[in-house]
């Protein structure tokens, strides 16, 4: 199940005690903090993934689940929109990649994406890493 | 240190003379490592040691170029953004080879000068060039070097192995500050000569902590203190964790040696775009890229620019009646506040429903909708007067007011401090094309 909160460390463990209470246990959680797209308040989003895996290191057991970064926004975002139709691609692919890139890096084990080129981009960045 | 075990060995006098008002006051901005301890003139030599080593910025701060362009960083104080804030974004080099022809390497340099991203109110650039030697030829080096400007308008990186090519590149952009790189375990004695007589920065360059400490400690007592730390990642992985490492260790102050910005080098690594990410996201103080398509230059840059916003301050937006999708005399007025997000999300979904309308946007001090509403910083004088100083009455013909829903209970204090009467708006500016297509009708 995805436990969605909107980006707030708080309300992310509190959605996660809620739904233990309820019956449903911790290994079948995944946190969804929320993404906000790049240069739209990613950082926020960033810091909240950040702060969420440094606080599940540190032993509280309720924010120790494995999370979900969907930046469902990224591809409507105005830099894509209104890119010149041979750049939207491009821009589409870039705004994606370093958006899902930096979420891989705060902590995100799921990331989603919707442009194919991303997924390729994405998979070649971290096939070279695996190595 | 604390700022109250400072204050121990402070005269305790509040004399001013350090020109802050006591010296409790002085001692909160040693702390945080905003003030030098010489501003105090009545310390005795001792203490000053004592206190400049904890209270200097356990980063270094070191800046490459002069005048407009130039770019200092360093001066870093956590390992996290949101412990703090990260205060000097990492300078973006563009490489160019000495075996290139003039003509690609002018065009670069052009698109380094003049590419501009405008957003939230800031001009964001690319930082400056990169010059690599892989001709063997110190005075082909040198041409390129004077090429790519000589470093008067862009800083420079100046990348060879042999000193040879850095004296000749030297001698045309030595006292244009560029980043010398690199000292090596080979070349360091004749490479931190030249940073020394030209008064350079000098990136230095290891693949192991224990030899970038050494080497780093060895350029520093020969008398360059603008250093670079360049870990020689053999992948992104590897970057990061030894730039981690790093970081860790200047933060906690338990290896000075390694208190200087972090230098990296894509290029070797292939994957651009990955790298120049974990660069932003991971503490590099200098980056050298090849050079990027457009768009990756555009998220790169905006990525640049969300790591390093001041997670303390929200980026704000200028109060004021923005008009989207040219609005008519009987387009709907929308209130809503300066928090650049809240704002940036309205406007993107306003300009996708292409329904023209004012986006009314008040100085709540940069606070979202629903914390202004419980700080009390959105207040129907706010609004009344905002309306007023920014001539929506001129503007519209009608006086109709639609106002977010997390607003709702002002809207009662609303109608009766402007006089307009309040729609109550939808609390998700998802939903706010759907109202306006249901609800506006003028």
């Amino acid at each position: 199940m995805i436990a969605q909160s909107p980006i707030d460390i708080n309300l992310a463990k509190q959605l996660n005690i809620l739904l233990r209470e309820t019956g449903i246990p911790r290994d079948r959680i995944v946190i969804d903090p929320y993404t906000g797209a790049l240069g739209y308040g990613f950082e926020y989003s960033y810091s909240v993934m950040e702060r969420v895996r440094l606080a599940g290191l540190a032993g509280d057991a309720d924010l120790a689940m494995p999370m979900i970064s969907a930046p469902a926004d990224t591809l409507s975002v105005r830099e894509v929109r209104e890119a010149a139709p041979a750049d939207r691609d491009a821009m589409a692919v870039a705004w994606e990649f370093y958006t899902a890139y930096s979420a891989f890096v705060a902590g995100a084990s799921i990331v989603c994406v919707r442009h194919p080129l991303s997924v390729k981009k994405l998979r070649e960045v971290l096939e070279v890493n695996r190595r | 240190m604390k700022a109250l075990e400072i204050y121990k060995l402070l005269p305790k006098t509040n004399c001013k003379k350090c020109g802050y008002p006591t010296c409790l006051a002085f001692a909160m901005k040693l702390a945080t490592g905003k003030v030098e301890v010489e501003a105090c003139p009545d310390l005795d030599s001792g203490t000053k040691a004592l206190l400049g080593g904890a209270t200097r910025p356990p980063v270094r701060l070191v800046e490459v170029g002069v005048g407009e362009r130039s770019v200092a960083v360093g001066e870093e104080f956590v390992l996290f953004r949101h412990e703090k804030t990260f205060y000097h974004p990492p300078g973006i080099m563009v490489q160019v080879s000495d075996t290139w022809p003039e003509e690609q390497v002018r065009s670069i340099v052009e698109t380094v000068r003049e590419r501009v991203v405008h957003r939230v109110g800031m001009d964001l650039v690319l930082t400056g060039v990169a010059v690599r030697d892989e001709s063997g030829s110190p005075d082909r080096f040198a041409e390129t070097v004077a090429l790519a400007g000589g470093g008067s308008a862009l800083p420079l990186v100046l990348i060879a192995s042999d000193p040879v090519s850095h004296e000749a590149a030297l001698a045309v952009a030595g006292h244009y500050r560029p980043l010398v790189h690199a000292a090596t375990e080979e070349n360091w004695q004749d490479i931190v000569a030249l940073a020394k007589r030209y008064g350079c920065p000098l990136a230095v360059r290891a693949a192991d902590p224990a030899g970038l400490t050494a080497l780093a400690g060895n350029c520093a007592d020969a008398g360059v203190s603008d250093l670079m730390l360049d870990p020689a990642p053999r992948s992104l992985r590897d970057y990061i964790a030894a730039a981690t490492e790093i970081r860790k260790a200047a933060i906690g102050r338990t290896e000075p040696a390694l208190g200087y910005p972090i230098f990296l080098d894509t290029t070797p690594l292939g994957e651009t775009d990955a790298a120049l990410a974990a660069g932003i996201l991971k503490y590099a103080g200098i980056i050298v890229v090849p050079p990027l398509p457009s768009a990756s230059v555009e998220a790169a840059l905006t990525l640049r620019q969300n790591i390093y916003t001041d997670p303390q301050k929200p980026i704000q937006v200028t109060p004021g009646l923005y008009p989207v999708n040219e609005p008519g005399r009987g387009a709907p007025v929308l209130l809503t506040v300066n928090f650049s997000l809240t704002y940036f999300t309205l406007l993107g979904y306003l300009e996708a429903s292409r329904i023209p309308s004012y986006l009314f946007v008040v100085d709540t001090e940069g606070l979202s909708v629903l914390t202004a509403v419980a700080g009390g910083k959105l207040t129907e004088t706010l609004v009344a007067d905002s309306l007023r100083n920014f001539r929506a009455p001129e503007l519209v013909d009608h006086r109709l007011l639609i106002i977010p829903g997390y607003a709702a209970p002002l809207s009662g204090k609303i109608e009766d401090a402007t006089g307009w009467k309040v729609m109550v708006g939808p609390r998700d500016a998802a939903e706010l094309a759907g109202y306006l297509e249901k609800e506006w009708v003028v």
